[in-house]
């Protein structure tokens, strides 16, 4: 599903990723943990190609094709979905309208409207969320956990097949957590996306169990394991690996 | 659509509901009910002054564009009014206007919500004259005042005060903001390219002040 070789990633003339490797396969569920600062959410804004994330070197391949050189609308539309850990707030826009023309860039043929507006509301039953959310502007006003729910609703309206998760649990209390992690669990056992997960705690893991670990230390991977991993970082914090 | 042509210096309406064209190289409208005017064509005239007469309001949607415009828009409260003047402005050329307020009575209410894009080569300078008159009582004035640039062209608003009274609420807000790296990276993220979230985004700008202002006069 991912790939991604000898990634070197700059931000301001400062190197953050150096020499990074990760392989994700189909229905997949990674986590990269770490402390502070060490670089978890530039793997993000690198797959994203945020524009203040330069890569220097390496590839990013998804579904076999090369991901680095296209712009982020493109990347998004082959399937990779981008959740940051404080959504952007975008005031004057509706959900509604972003999500219309969103899921018209993936199509031929303009989407029907009222197609539209059923899938929508479907979307907001299943996920308990009220239809006036698709009315509110993006993000506007809302709590850190409507924000987070705001973010599932594109994400079961856009049906990606990767989903990056930078900090989801951030801005979360433990309830909130356990129900935009649950609704990600329903969302992988429907779609079977691959997930990458970045955090530093173990909470979020005992929601969305990852099959696999890692800790990121001077931009690269030092250490992968299974989920007991995670369990070692919470006992005992990442001392060992500073 | 109504298409109304102004081929005279001066010329009065109530309720009017059209798009206007100028024929006269400077001409004079004056405004009483509640009026929307869709688009102003200009056609190289030099200058259209509007006054709103007592109780009267107008929304005004505009797209002006290789139009250099002047316009001036002259809201007169004499006593008990309610006089408002919201506008919706996109253009990519020069553009002047005046907003000049005169509250001469007691107990009126004025209200200024603008709105204006600007891409290209757009140039918009805006100036907004609120006048208070000696001894008034209970007057209130509300100007918000916002522009949004969308490539590299100048805005500037210039708020200019005068309050001879003590009794008097005025509120002036102006904001200036550019197209936000940060939005559009936003909406690249949902597979939404440039173009299209740049037409999001001003939509959206141009949507709040109409979804915060009542727009028609009630009194």
């Amino acid at each position: 599903m991912l790939a991604i070789k000898n990634l070197n990633v700059q931000v301001l003339n400062q190197e953050i990723l150096k020499n990074f490797n990760l392989n994700i396969q189909d229905g997949e569920i990674h986590a990269l943990m770490g402390p502070n600062g060490v670089g978890k959410s530039t793997v993000c804004k690198a797959i994203m190609k945020s524009p203040e994330y330069e890569i220097t070197n390496g590839t990013i391949t998804f579904q076999d094709q090369q991901i680095n050189h296209l712009n982020t609308d493109e990347i998004s539309k082959l399937g990779i979905y981008y959740i940051s850990q404080n959504p952007t707030t975008i005031e004057g826009v509706s959900n509604a309208e972003m999500l219309r023309m969103a899921m018209n860039a993936r199509r031929e043929e303009q989407l029907n409207i009222f197609e539209f507006n059923k899938k929508c509301n479907e979307i907001c039953e299943k996920i308990n969320l009220p239809k006036s959310f698709l009315h509110r502007a993006i993000n506007d006003g809302m709590s850190g956990g409507e924000k987070k729910k705001n973010e599932l609703l594109h994400l079961w309206m856009l049906e990606p097949k990767l989903i990056l998760l930078d900090e989801l649990d951030s801005g979360l209390d433990i309830d909130a957590l356990k129900i935009v992690s649950a609704s990600i669990m329903e969302y992988y056992q429907e779609k079977k996306p691959s997930i990458l997960i970045i955090t530093h705690h173990n909470q979020i893991l005992e929601e969305i169990k990852p099959d696999w670990v890692h800790i990121l230390k001077n931009g690269h991977i030092i250490k992968s394991g299974d989920k007991s991993l995670a369990h070692e970082i919470e006992k005992n914090g990442f001392k060992d690996y500073l | 659509m109504n298409k109304i042509i102004v081929d005279e210096y001066e010329k009065n309406w109530n309720n009017l509901n059209a798009l206007i064209e100028i024929k006269k190289e400077d001409a004079h409208i004056h405004l009483s009910g509640n009026n929307e005017i869709t688009n102003i064509l200009m056609n190289n005239s030099n200058k259209l002054t509007i006054t709103l007469e007592e109780n009267a309001s107008l929304n005004l949607n505009a797209n002006w564009f290789k139009e250099k415009i002047n316009l001036e828009i002259i809201l007169n409260c004499k006593s008990n009014t309610t006089v408002k003047s919201h506008c919706y402005i996109e253009t990519d050329t020069h553009f002047q206007l005046n907003f000049q307020t005169n509250l001469e009575g007691n107990h009126n209410k004025c209200e200024i919500l603008f709105s204006v894009v600007t891409e290209k080569e757009g140039n918009c300078f805006i100036k907004s004259s609120g006048k208070i008159a000696k001894n008034t009582k209970e007057n209130e004035l509300l100007e918000e005042i916002k522009g949004l640039s969308l490539d590299k062209p100048s805005i500037t608003f210039i708020p200019e005060l005068i309050v001879d009274s003590m009794d008097v609420t005025v509120n002036h807000n102006a904001t200036i903001k550019c197209l936000d790296k940060e939005e559009l990276f936003y909406f690249a993220s949902k597979g939404i390219k440039k173009e299209d979230a740049t037409i999001l985004i001003k939509n959206g700008f141009l949507n709040q002040l109409k979804t915060q202002g009542g727009g028609k006069n009630e009194s």
